[in-house]
């Protein structure tokens, strides 16, 4: 590989790069804009979730524990809470729940405060299953607060899930109110989405362009054209991206990197270099932009649903495991999360290195191969 | 500079070259004709090295290019026939860049590019978009492009193709300037007025190389002597074709709608003296007028033959 050429690739790539407002703005600008909206989408916290209470407690004396729960409930943040009293049948509030107008409904029994002071009381609570990060987050909330009722403890909770069997009962520890989980493997599908397709764009366009056969009959060799497009997109749509994509997450988007960030910037580096390769051999087998840019975006949508950032691998059905094991975000997504939100150390994420860089060198090694192939 | 043999590709089960000799010699330019569909465009891919033959051997200035690719390529230069450099760079950006893959050594860089640029009439424009530029000027940056790293050998696919007349004039000086300064050309092209430019002509049918000649030469080859049209009235025909079978300065008569076209071997000599003969034998002659053969007619004549063979295999 001589040097050169590749250097010459690279910087008649910023020229090109430069002198059109389209792709500096799709480039460099595109990805920065999604971080920022998207990942501000994942930011917040689900509150005021819409609520009924129905207390038929008829209290212990001057104690009424079912106004008190009710009470509790009101001040969560999370909570919203419409207070029925006792007049509304249990099966009405289902109803309302059915109709979307309530996520949750908590039922005190008439015997709660002379249960409590025994200290074996039981509060019923029916959640909408059909929306499970909603009612995880209200479950959860209620299940807090109801915990706290009483001084012996010893109250009760069943909450049931309703509309989704698949939901089952809800674990009361799960805190889905903090979605920032989500943020790694947002940076990730947004890096991967911008140098995907902007690499599956290269060799096709020089095709279209014609300036492809301009190149084949010069002595430049498939390995030193694909070698400075990788590098080009790399060093510098790709470090511009990753750079943008942290300093929004950490600023604007408010998330501290738990772990090494050295070790985060390395990681999406190399996985910057790894989606910029399947980009490029994308390119080398299109026939056309078009094609081209409907293979990239297919093949993104797969690895943002099957990676595991937004629905957990080990939750799939056992016959897609392993595509989702051979997908790069998968390794991305899982080794960000260790370093950006547990703090892991090298060791921790040393296999999602290694198949990143196994990826990486798979790609540019398929693209040289077809690429000659396809000069023919 | 160019030396081929038995050079053959073949897509699936169609011959699409079949079995091409060629020698082009340094410093001439050699044309290269056939109709549509010959195998002309895919035989300057495969010179340049953009296909492989199946069958065959190529050499580029003594280099294999099979074996030794990198080497026979910059050995050659290539101006495709449609525009394909970088509309968003400027012209001195493209020149530039394609010196550079070519490692031109870098002390010389500016002075070749100023060189090229100054040679195509460039230089003042050199800061320009090439994007911006009318369809002549991108020719002529395509042309400059391709001799920047000063090949031996230059390669030009139907370089005139959809240019105004006067522009072509202007592209065929360029063309002999860069003759001039040593540069062997190999030339696509489907216009005749240029081929007559050519020190050689190689025309190409059904994939075969039928023949290589200069100019004259073909002409010679094909069409076998000068010619002279003759008209005579419908009624006079079949005498008059009977009487020109016994004429001994005719070689050919190719009776072609209302006329009948002679091939002879003094045209002059028949002008003067046929009609009278023919009033003599009783047929009056309406018209009768030299010929100038173009090579069209030799490329008319050649892809008929070529058919007509190939039919009867």
């Amino acid at each position: 590989m001589n040097a050169e050429r590749i250097y010459l690739v690279i910087k008649k790539e910023i020229n090109l790069l430069f002198r059109s407002k389209g792709l500096i703005l799709t480039a460099l600008l595109l990805p920065c804009i999604i971080t920022l909206v998207v990942g501000f989408a994942f930011t917040g916290n689900i509150k005021n979730v819409p609520i009924i209470v129905i207390n038929e407690d008829k209290g212990h004396g001057d104690l009424n524990y079912g106004l008190v729960l009710t009470n509790q409930l009101s001040r969560s943040d999370e909570l919203d809470v419409k207070y029925f009293g006792n007049w509304l049948p249990i099966q009405s509030g289902i109803d309302l729940i059915r109709n979307g107008k309530y996520s949750a409904m908590v039922f005190i029994p008439q015997d709660f405060s002379d249960r409590v002071l025994l200290g074996k009381a039981l509060v019923l609570v029916y959640v909408d299953g059909s929306d499970p990060v909603v009612g995880y987050t209200s479950s959860s909330a209620i299940v807090t607060v109801v915990s706290q009722i009483g001084s012996k403890g010893g109250v009760f909770v069943q909450p049931d899930f309703l509309f989704n069997t698949n939901v089952g009962v809800a674990s009361s520890s799960i805190q889905l109110n903090q979605l920032r989980f989500v943020i790694p493997g947002q940076v990730g599908v947004t890096i991967a989405a911008s140098l995907t397709s902007l690499a599956a764009a290269t060799i096709v366009a020089e095709r279209e362009r014609g300036s492809f056969e301009q190149l084949l009959v010069s002595p430049i060799t498939p390995a030193e054209l694909l070698m400075g497009k990788i590098l080009y997109h790399v060093l510098l749509v790709g470090i511009v991206d990753i750079v943008t994509c942290l300093f929004v997450v950490t600023v604007f988007l408010d998330v501290r990197i738990a772990g090494n960030l050295m070790l985060v910037f390395l990681m999406l580096f190399m996985y910057a270099i790894a989606s910029t390769g399947f980009g490029v051999l994308i390119s080398v087998i299109s026939k056309s932009q078009i094609e081209a840019a409907e293979v990239a975006i297919f093949s993104l949508t797969f690895q943002v649903w099957l990676s595991g950032i937004v629905y957990p691998i080990r939750a799939m059905p056992l016959i897609l495991r392993p595509v989702a094991y051979m997908l790069p975000l998968t390794y991305l997504g899982d080794g960000l999360r260790a370093l950006m939100i547990r703090g892991s150390d090298f060791a921790t994420v040393q296999n999602d290195f290694i198949a990143i860089i196994i990826y990486m060198v798979a790609m540019f090694a398929l693209a040289v191969h077809f690429f000659s192939k396809r000069i023919d | 500079m160019i030396l081929t043999k038995d050079m053959t590709i073949q897509f699936g089960k169609f011959v699409a070259v079949d079995h091409v000799n060629l020698d082009v010699k340094r410093g001439e330019i050699f044309g290269f004709l056939g109709p549509n569909g010959a195998g002309k465009t895919t035989t300057e891919r495969m010179l340049c090295g953009l296909l492989t033959p199946t069958y065959g051997t190529i050499q580029i200035a003594g280099y294999d290019m099979v074996k030794h690719a990198e080497a026979a390529k910059t050995h050659l230069g290539y101006m495709p026939q449609k525009f394909s450099l970088y509309d968003d760079l400027k012209i001195w950006e493209n020149l530039e860049f394609f010196a550079g893959i070519y490692q031109v050594p870098k002390k010389d860089r500016k002075e070749r590019i100023e060189a090229k640029l100054e040679l195509m009439q460039l230089l003042e424009y050199k800061n320009r978009i090439t994007g911006n530029l009318s369809g002549g000027m991108k020719q002529r940056v395509s042309l400059a492009t391709a001799l920047v790293h000063e090949p031996p050998l230059l390669f030009l696919d139907e370089p005139t193709a959809g240019v105004d007349p006067a522009l072509r004039a202007v592209f065929w000086n360029y063309f002999r300037k860069i003759k001039q300064s040593g540069v062997t050309i190999f030339v696509n092209t489907h216009y005749m007025d240029e081929a007559i430019q050519c020190d050689r002509l190689g025309l190409m049918n059904r994939g075969r190389l039928l023949m290589v000649d200069t100019p004259e030469g073909l002409k010679e080859r094909v069409i076998g002597g000068q010619a002279v049209d003759l008209w005579v009235s419908p009624s006079d025909s079949a005498k008059t074709s009977e009487f020109l079978k016994n004429y001994p300065l005719v070689k050919r008569i190719e009776p072609t709608g209302d006329k009948f076209r002679l091939i002879v071997t003094d045209s002059d000599e028949v002008v003067l003296k046929l009609p009278e003969m023919l009033d003599k034998a009783g047929i009056r002659p309406l018209r009768i007028r030299l010929v100038d053969i173009t090579l069209d007619d030799v490329f008319v004549k050649l892809i008929d033959t070529g058919r007509d063979t190939r039919d009867i295999e």
